[in-house]
C-alpha cells in the first residue's frame, strides 16, 4: 500500500539495495501485509492474507526485504502470534517465512554493510522514530546508523522521539481528533529542534506528519522518506519538495 | 457508549487546555522519574520484570487453591473473609457491615476497587457517608470530580484550582501554597481519624500462605484507616492473591518505581488480623471482601488472563500518548489508559465500554514499560476482534472482508493501485477508510497519490519481476 | 443466616465454579524464584547501603553510640520544640532523663487515651530490623509497640541497633518473630521516612497524616 501513496520511497529502497550489491527479485503478485485488518481486529482475514504471502514467497528461500518497519514487524514478528493456536506444521511454515523478513535498513547495514558516501550539501536533520520499527521490528538503530553515516548531515535528536505521531493506521481515521492532537504535539517537538528537515522511514508516519504540517500551513519544515533522502545524498542529487 | 457521546466526550476533553497542560507536564515528569530511578538503582530491570511476571503467573495458574488457602489462613488469623461475585454484592456486604454496627460514616483509604464497584454512590444512596482520606481523592470528592489516573487521581488539577476547591468547600482562606494545602487537608481529617469507627481500604497483595494483606501508601491515611478505627474493611480483587511474602516483596521491588519513580513507598503496611490480646490499638474487627466482578471470566481466557497480572502501577497510562492527550475521563471508567482499555470491557461489558478500544494507536509503548509484561496492544487488538463479532459494525466488517479479498487477489490489488486517480480509488482498495475519510481531511492534507509505481519499477535495470 | 453470609456463600459458590474452568498455560510449571534483592544495585557494606538509602527516603539519620542516645534525643526534642512525648512500655532508655514537658507512656488501650495520643508532638519507636537494599525499617505491632505510636505523632524518633540491619525485604520478613500462638504480629510495617504526598502537581510535601519528621538513631 505504501507503494501507492509514496512510491518513490520504495523505488529508492530498491535502488539503494542494488547500489550496494543486492540482486532484487520483485514478486509482481505481492499485495499487502494485512496490517489494516490485523490492527482493526480481524485476525481471520489477516491470517488469510498471511497465508497468501507465505505461499507467494515459498518458491525460494531468499531473504524478504521490506521497506517499512511496520510491515516488516507484522510479517516477521507478529504473524506467528496469529497462528499461535494452529497445528505445529503450520506454525513451522510460518516461522520459516518470518525468519526471512528483514527491514531494508537491516539488510543495508547488517548484510550489505553499506558504506555511504555523502555527496550532499551540509544540512541539519532530525529523525522521526516509527513505533513499529522501534518496538516490533527493532530496526531503529539500523535506520539511525544509516542517517548518521552521512558525513554532511548533522543529526539533531528529536525530543520525545519515542512518542507516537498519531498515525496508527485505522486509528488516524477512527479517532481523527485524537490523532490530530498527537501529531500536533509531534510538530511542536520538531519545531523545538529548529531543524527544517525531518527524516522518517515509515510511509504512514510520513503521510501523517506531512499532511498535518500542510494543513497547519507550516511550510518551512519538510518530511523526507529515509531511503529517498539517502539515495539523493549519495547520488549528489538535490532534495525536492 | 454510543458513537456520538464518545466523540463529544473526546472533543470536550481535548478542548480542556488546562487539563491537557497539567496532565502532559505530569506524565512527562513521571516518565523521567521512572527512567532515572531504573538507571540509578537497578542492575537488571528486565530480569526483575521477568521475575514479577513469573510471580503473578505462578499465582494465577494456581488461583483456586490460593484463594482457598488465603481464606483458611486469614480466617485462622481472625479476619472475616467474604466473597462478592458482583460489584453489587461487594457494595451490599460493606453496607451490611456498617449497618450491623450502626455506623453512618466511614473513612476511606485509596481503593480502586471501591471506584470500580461504585461504592461511594451506593453507600450514600443507603444513608452511609463515605469520606475520602487520600489527598487526591479528597480533592476530587470535594469538587464532585472523578479520578483522572489510577495512581495520581487529581493530577489534572493544579495548585490554584485546589486552593479554590478547598476555599469554597472547607471554609478556609484561599491559598496556592502546596504545603499549606496539605496542612488544610491534614487538619480537616485529623479529628475524623481520631474518632473513626469504620475504615475502608484497598489491598495491593493478599498473601495466601500467611492470610495477610499488604497495602502500600505514602500519606499515612491508609494506616489511619486500617489501625485507628474499630472496624477495618478491605476490598480485594481475587487476582491480588499471591502465594508468599517473597512474591509480594518482589512486586514491591517494581511497583512504585514503575508508577512514579519512587524507590519504595513510605509505608508497606502488612495486616494479618485484628487487635490481638494485650495489644493497645488496632481494629477489633478486620473484614476482607474478595471481589470477582469479571475476573474469573478473564482467567478462563487464554489471552485475557494476562491482564490479571496487573499490579495497578499506572505506568501504561503514564507512557500512553493517547491518554496523555485525552485524559482519563474520556475512558468513562475508573480504569483508563491501556490497562483500562483491556479490563473495563471485561468488567463492564463491550456494550458499555467497547467504544474505548479505538483509544489506541498500537504504538506499543505501554507493553514496553509494563512491569508485568502484559501484552496490552495485543490484548486491545483481540478485544477489537471480539467487538467486531459481538457488537458488529456492518460497514467495517464488509470493508475489511473486501480489503482481505483484494489483498489476496493480485489482479484486483494492482488494478486498485493503478487507478488511484482520486483518493476514492484507494478507498475502494482499502475499504475501511470510507466512512471516516472526512476525519483525516479535517486535520491533514490528503497525499498526492501517484499511480506509476509498477511502471517506474520496470524502468529500474536488473530488477527481476516475477509472478 | 445473616445477609452478609447469604451473599458471601452464594458468591463463593459462583466464583469457585468459574475458577474451576480457569485457563491453564500448556505445560506450565511454577518457577522457583530467587530473592528479588539481586536486581538492586548495592555496595558491599550493609550499614553504608542502609544509611544512603534511608537518607534518600528522607529519614533524618543520626549515627551514634548507645551511651549518647539520650543526649542526642534530647537535642532533637529541644531543637524541634517538642512539648509532649509518647513512648512505649519497656523502652530501654531511662525515660526520666528525657527532657520534655509532658511524657506519656502508651500503656493503655487507645480508647482510654485517644486524645492524648493524637495530641502528642513526639514519639519514640523501636525498630525490629532494617533493610539495607531499600533504606526501610520494620516495626511489628505488639503490646509494647502500638500501631499509632509511629503514625499519630508529627515528630517520630526511631531507634535502630545497627546489627539489626539485614540485606533485603525478604530477609527482614523472615526475621519477624512468630508469636507463641503461631501467628504473625497483627501488623507489620516497613517505614521509609516521613509521611508524604505528591498529589498536587507531583510536588512532594512531607507530613500528611503521619509524621512530618522521622529521626532515625542508628547505634
Amino acid at each position: 500500500m505504501g507503494a501507492a501513496a509514496l512510491p518513490d520511497s520504495t523505488l529508492s529502497a530498491v535502488k539503494l539495495l542494488q547500489h550496494f550489491g543486492a540482486e532484487i527479485i520483485f514478486k509482481r503478485r505481492q499485495t499487502c501485509c494485512g496490517q489494516p485488518a490485523f490492527n482493526t481486529g480481524y485476525p481471520q482475514e489477516t491470517k488469510q492474507i498471511a497465508l497468501y504471502n507465505i505461499a507467494l514467497f515459498a518458491d525460494n528461500d531468499y531473504p524478504i526485504v521490506v521497506p517499512s518497519g511496520s510491515c516488516a514487524g507484522l510479517m516477521g514478528k507478529e504473524y506467528p502470534e496469529l497462528f499461535a493456536h494452529d497445528d505445529a506444521q503450520t506454525q513451522q511454515m510460518v516461522q520459516r517465512f518470518c525468519a526471512r523478513i528483514l527491514d531494508v535498513s537491516q539488510y543495508l547495514t547488517n548484510v550489505l554493510q553499506a558504506k555511504l558516501e555523502d555527496k550532499g550539501e551540509p544540512l541539519k536533520a532530525t529523525f522521526h522514530v516509527s513505533c513499529h520499527a522501534l518496538r516490533v521490528q527493532h530496526c531503529v538503530p539500523n535506520q539511525k546508523a544509516l542517517l548518521q553515516a552521512l558525513n554532511n548531515v548533522e543529526y539533531v535528536p528529536l525530543p520525545y522521539e519515542e512518542e507516537c505521531c498519531g498515525f496508527g493506521g485505522t486509528f488516524s481515521v477512527l479517532e481523527p481528533e485524537i490523532s490530530n492532537a498527537m501529531v500536533s504535539e509531534k510538530i511542536k517537538h520538531i519545531q523545538e529542534t529548529g531543524v527544517k528537515v525531518v527524516i522518517a522511514a515509515d510511509n504512514g508516519c510520513i503521510l501523517n506528519i506531512s499532511g498535518a504540517l500542510k494543513k497547519q500551513g507550516i511550510e518551512d519544515i519538510k518530511v523526507y522518506a529515509l531511503y529517498d533522502f539517502i539515495l539523493k545524498r549519495i547520488m549528489g542529487e538535490t532534495l525536492n519538495g | 457508549m454510543d458513537k456520538r457521546a464518545h466523540r463529544k466526550l473526546v472533543h470536550d476533553n481535548l478542548e480542556n487546555k488546562q487539563m491537557r497542560c497539567n496532565l502532559s507536564a505530569a506524565m512527562h515528569q513521571l516518565q523521567q522519574n521512572r527512567a532515572a530511578l531504573i538507571a540509578k538503582k537497578y542492575v537488571d530491570w528486565q530480569g526483575l520484570r521477568n521475575h514479577a511476571k513469573a510471580v503473578k503467573n505462578n499465582a494465577l495458574m494456581d488461583l483456586p487453591a490460593l484463594v482457598e488457602m488465603f481464606e483458611k489462613n486469614a480466617t485462622q488469623n481472625g479476619i472475616k473473609v467474604h466473597y462478592a461475585s458482583s460489584a453489587e454484592d461487594a457494595c451490599a456486604i460493606v453496607l451490611a457491615i456498617a449497618k450491623e454496627h450502626q455506623i453512618s460514616s466511614i473513612l476511606k483509604g485509596k481503593s480502586m476497587v471501591s471506584e470500580e464497584i461504585g461504592l461511594n454512590a451506593y453507600l450514600q444512596a443507603h444513608g452511609v457517608k463515605a469520606e475520602e482520606s487520600d489527598l487526591g481523592e479528597l480533592i476530587l470528592q470535594l469538587s464532585h470530580d472523578k479520578p483522572m489516573h489510577i495512581v495520581t487521581p487529581a493530577v489534572h488539577r493544579n495548585r490554584y484550582e485546589v486552593g479554590k476547591i478547598f476555599a469554597s468547600t472547607l471554609n478556609v482562606p484561599e491559598t496556592s501554597d502546596i504545603q499549606e494545602l496539605n496542612s488544610i487537608a491534614r487538619t480537616h481529617l485529623r479529628q475524623e481519624f481520631a474518632h473513626l469507627k469504620m475504615g475502608l481500604s484497598g489491598v495491593n497483595f493478599a498473601i495466601a500462605e500467611k492470610g495477610a494483606m499488604w497495602l502500600i501508601e505514602n500519606e499515612g491515611n491508609g494506616r489511619m484507616c486500617t489501625s485507628s478505627p474499630d472496624i477495618h474493611v478491605a476490598l480485594c480483587g481475587i487476582e491480588k492473591i499471591v502465594r508468599c511474602f517473597e512474591d509480594a516483596a518482589a512486586l514491591i521491588h517494581l511497583l512504585t518505581p514503575s508508577a512514579t519513580g519512587q524507590f519504595i513507598p513510605a509505608y508497606n503496611n502488612i495486616i494479618s488480623g485484628p487487635r490481638r490480646e494485650g495489644e493497645l490499638d488496632g481494629p477489633r474487627e478486620v473484614h476482607v471482601v474478595l471481589l470477582d466482578h469479571g475476573r474469573s471470566f478473564m482467567l478462563q481466557d487464554p489471552d485475557f488472563y494476562q491482564a490479571l497480572r496487573c499490579i495497578r502501577c499506572g505506568a501504561c497510562m503514564n507512557f500512553c500518548p493517547v491518554f496523555d492527550n485525552i485524559g482519563g475521563h474520556s475512558y468513562h471508567s475508573p480504569y483508563p489508559g491501556p490497562i483500562g482499555t483491556v479490563v473495563s470491557p471485561n468488567y463492564y461489558g463491550l456494550k458499555e465500554n467497547g467504544d474505548m478500544l479505538t483509544f489506541c494507536s498500537l504504538c506499543g509503548r505501554c507493553a514496553e514499560v509494563c512491569p508485568e509484561k502484559i501484552p496490552l496492544p495485543d490484548l486491545i487488538r483481540k478485544l477489537r476482534a471480539k467487538l467486531a463479532v459481538n457488537e458488529p459494525n456492518l460497514a467495517q466488517n464488509a470493508s475489511m472482508k473486501a480489503f482481505a479479498k483484494a489483498a489476496q487477489s493480485p489482479r484486483l490489488w494492482r488494478f486498485g493501485m493503478q487507478h488511484l486517480h482520486s483518493f476514492n480509488g484507494l478507498i475502494h482498495a482499502a475499504g475501511p477508510h470510507l466512512p471516516v475519510l472526512e476525519g483525516w481531511a479535517a486535520y491533514k492534507e490528503l497525499p498526492q497519490l501517484k499511480t506509476d509505481f509498477y511502471a517506474a519499477l520496470q524502468q529500474i535495470p536488473a530488477v527481476q519481476i516475477e509472478d | 443466616m445473616s445477609e452478609i453470609d447469604a451473599i458471601s456463600s452464594r458468591s463463593r459458590q459462583e466464583i469457585f465454579a468459574r475458577l474451576k474452568k480457569a485457563y491453564h498455560i500448556p505445560g506450565f510449571t511454577p518457577e522457583k524464584l530467587p530473592d528479588p534483592v539481586q536486581y538492586i544495585r548495592m555496595g558491599d557494606d550493609l550499614l553504608e547501603d542502609f544509611c544512603t538509602n534511608a537518607q534518600a527516603n528522607m529519614f533524618v539519620l543520626h549515627r551514634c553510640i548507645k551511651e549518647n542516645l539520650t543526649a542526642k534525643i534530647n537535642a532533637i526534642l529541644k531543637e524541634e520544640g517538642a512539648k509532649s512525648l509518647l513512648y512505649p512500655q519497656g523502652l530501654s532508655l531511662d525515660v526520666t532523663k528525657l527532657e520534655v514537658k509532658d511524657k506519656l507512656c502508651y500503656d493503655q488501650p487507645i480508647e482510654n487515651i485517644r486524645a492524648e495520643v493524637f495530641d502528642a508532638t513526639a514519639g519514640i519507636v523501636c525498630c525490629q530490623c532494617a533493610v539495607a537494599s531499600h533504606g526501610a525499617v520494620l516495626v511489628s505491632s505488639g503490646p509494647q509497640q502500638p500501631r499509632l505510636l509511629s503514625l499519630a505523632v508529627p515528630l517520630c524518633i526511631m531507634l535502630l541497633p545497627k546489627e539489626r540491619i539485614v540485606k533485603s525485604i525478604c530477609e527482614a520478613l523472615s526475621q519477624v518473630q512468630v508469636r507463641p500462638d503461631g501467628k504473625l504480629p497483627a501488623n507489620i510495617v516497613f517505614i521509609s521516612g516521613p509521611s508524604r504526598t505528591s498529589d498536587i502537581e507531583l510536588k512532594t510535601v512531607y507530613g500528611v497524616h503521619g509524621p512530618q519528621q522521622v529521626h532515625l538513631m542508628v547505634f
